[in-house]
């Protein structure tokens, strides 16, 4: 059973004072850098101590989950602000114009710096989902196309770079809001099979929602190696999907850590949810346990705690499950 | 003070905050660290609110704000001045702009005024044009707070419509006629079980009152909770249009909406200042629809000024007032 986290860390104070100082001039893009990395390598640090399946990329540079691909290519940029899904927190809305044209590698360059930090764990990246990069932004272009698109720009940016995380994820939000529908999860079909080309290992995450059952089972169907889905939002919603698709195809990997609460979990409270879950797929069918989403939006001390809570709670389900 | 006669259409109004003068933001920053007394505080942001409120005659605004100069923002301003909250560590909102994200740690209770020395200042200065006492909504306390103390959301959301409601009572006591409760998290849960929760905490809140009530909610699938928030005990819903391309419109139609309405008409997300005949366009949509007449129309911003260049924030807002007014004639209101 694989134990990781789902997307990225907040900032320390320190970082958030040196990208301030850096907006405003006072600190060269070098020193910016040096507490980022000094950020980063203590998130990996913490992951790789709590024995974390794979070392999740803390993205600590990134505005948004689009930002450094929106900085990264020719043919978009960054407009004004929108609300993330249910969160007090903005994105910049990428506005495409044309499709993207990869001027600077941003994976390729992700993955180099955690091989170095983080040596032989396996190394996971988190990008936007091309179907929630391309509904989230502006465009007058095809949308299925686009989201094609992006998906041949983060090959390329692998190829440049000549860098390949062992786990690639795609972050699909979108796919669990009321709007999505199958036809959006055929599109990422079509993403998946080029991303295949250069990703052997993708994994799919859905959070901040519960996606409808239509969207879901077509999901699982996807030739990747896990689907994630949060149970920390609507249990019974997401435990309810889980045993009228009972996936099979895909195997589903369920967040039972909420990433945007402060609160310590229960073991107890996390195992239960683990054996719900486990009572409607099959314990073979559970890729293993994550967070609900990303860290970002606590503040660092409870993120790191967090992820050794999940550590060691995944180390004691991996235990029972197997007695 | 002379007695400001509002117009009978067109109303132009703000949402409440505006962008903060150095010497509130200096002044909060000095609090924060214990440098000054809260006396002093509000001393010094007398003369930040002074120039929010020139601004917004200046621009013709008819019905105004404090512009929230002493709020560090729309939640921490509050809890700090109830009981039951801890301050928080930094969260982020955007790009590297954070905010201390409280924490329900004991019950929450009143203690005393927060707001209501601002609003009576803006009053004094306002040359007998409204202010509106603009306060955080509950759900968007609970919202933005993590919660330590409470098993169950809905106690928590009581509680705290419990402690505004002595803070509004206490205004309206003091002659506020215009009271808007800011509910931006609303929108971010669309379901029913959330706007029936609010619901039950806005009649705490303003059961009773005697005064004109708003809820402004804006940034999110408003569509979507619009059903569900329509008897609400309110006179007013302030929402965003502009931002989401005034997508929300036909839904409007589509619920029957006949309360007054706060049309946001520039996006306050957008450095791009909207031209007085994008402004009259989006109302000749609204008026389009046949569903409310020009006296029940408020036209605004999106949502708060606050995160704009003050010389856009005041463009935009003299672009409304010059729509407005084009709008009276053309409607033959003036």
């Amino acid at each position: 059973m694989k134990v990781f986290v789902l997307g990225a860390y907040p900032r320390s104070a320190k970082t958030r004072k040196a990208i301030r100082d850096l907006d405003e001039g006072k600190i060269s893009i070098e020193e910016a850098r040096l507490a980022i990395l000094e950020d980063t390598s203590y998130i990996c640090g913490i992951q790789c101590g709590s024995n974390l399946s794979y070392v999740q990329d803390p993205a600590i540079e990134h505005h948004d989950i689009f930002r450094p691909f929106v900085e990264a290519w020719r043919g978009v940029y960054a407009d004004g602000l929108l609300r993330f899904f249910d969160n007090n927190f903005f994105y910049r809305i990428p506005v495409f114009i044309e499709e993207p044209d990869v001027q600077r590698c941003v994976i390729s360059q992700r993955v180099r710096v955690l091989r170095k930090i983080a040596h032989d764990h396996p190394v996971k990246i988190s990008v936007p989902g091309p179907i929630t990069f391309t509904y989230l932004s502006k465009t007058e272009l095809d949308k299925g196309e686009l989201a094609v698109s992006i998906s041949k720009a983060y090959v390329l940016d692998s190829e440049l770079g000549d860098a390949v995380p062992d786990v690639l994820q795609l972050d699909e939000p979108f796919l669990t809001d009321p709007d999505a529908t199958p036809y959006h999860v055929s599109v990422l079909e079509d993403c998946v099979k080029e991303l295949k080309r250069r990703f052997p290992r993708i994994i799919v995450s859905l959070y901040y929602g519960v996606p409808k059952e239509d969207v879901f089972k077509k999901l699982i169907e996807l030739p990747v190696e896990a689907v994630t889905l949060s149970l920390v939002e609507y249990p019974d919603r997401a435990l309810e999907l889980l045993r009228r698709c009972r996936p099979e195809a895909s195997r589903t990997c369920i967040g039972v850590i909420d990433a945007r609460d402060i609160k310590v979990e229960e073991y107890e409270k996390v195992k239960k949810l683990v054996e719900k879950a486990t009572d409607q797929i099959g314990s073979r069918q559970l890729y293993g346990i994550t967070t609900s989403c990303g860290f970002e939006l606590i503040p660092l001390k409870y993120a790191i705690e967090k992820t050794r809570v999940l550590g060691r709670y995944g180390l004691r389900i991996a235990e029972e499950l197997e007695r | 003070m002379s007695n400001y006669v509002l117009p009978k259409a067109f109303i132009t109004t703000v949402v409440g905050s505006y962008p903060k003068f150095p010497e509130a933001q200096e002044a909060i920053e000095k609090r924060k660290r214990g440098l000054i007394s809260e006396e002093e505080f509000r001393r010094i942001c007398r003369s930040a609110i002074k120039k929010v409120v020139e601004d917004y005659i200046s621009a013709g605004i008819d019905l105004i704000s404090d512009g929230e100069q002493t709020r560090e923002d729309m939640v921490v301003f509050f809890v700090e001045r109830m009981r039951g909250y801890e301050i928080g560590d930094w969260v982020r909102i955007f790009d590297n702009v954070y905010f201390r994200k409280p924490i329900v740690v004991s019950k929450v209770e009143y203690v005393g005024p927060m707001i209501i020395e601002d609003w009576e200042y803006a009053r004094s200065v306002s040359d007998g044009r409204p202010v509106k006492f603009i306060i955080t909504g509950p759900y968007t306390i609970l919202d933005w707070s993590f919660n330590l103390y409470y098993r169950d959301r809905r106690e928590l959301i009581l509680d705290i419509a419990r402690a505004l409601r002595r803070e509004i009572e206490e205004a309206v006591r003091r002659g506020a006629r215009y009271v808007q409760v800011d509910e931006p998290a609303l929108s971010t849960r669309p379901v029913r079980e959330e706007a029936e929760l609010l619901r039950e905490a806005l009649e705490i809140m303003l059961k009773g009152l005697d005064c004109r009530k708003i809820v402004h909610i804006c940034f999110g699938r408003i569509e979507r909770i619009l059903p569900y928030i329509l008897d609400y005990p309110v006179d007013q819903f302030d929402l965003e249009f502009k931002n989401s391309n005034f997508r929300l419109l036909p839904y409007l139609k589509e619920y029957s909406y006949n309360k007054e309405l706060g049309f946001g008409v520039v996006d306050v997300h957008s450095l791009k200042v909207e031209t007085v005949e994008e402004i009259k366009d989006a109302v000749y949509r609204l008026m389009r629809l046949d569903i409310i007449g020009p006296e029940k129309i408020y036209l605004d911003p999106d949502c708060g000024l606050k995160r704009l260049p003050r010389e856009i924030a005041l463009e935009k807002l003299k672009n409304i007032v010059r729509a407005a007014r084009e709008l009276r004639r053309e409607y033959g209101y003036e």
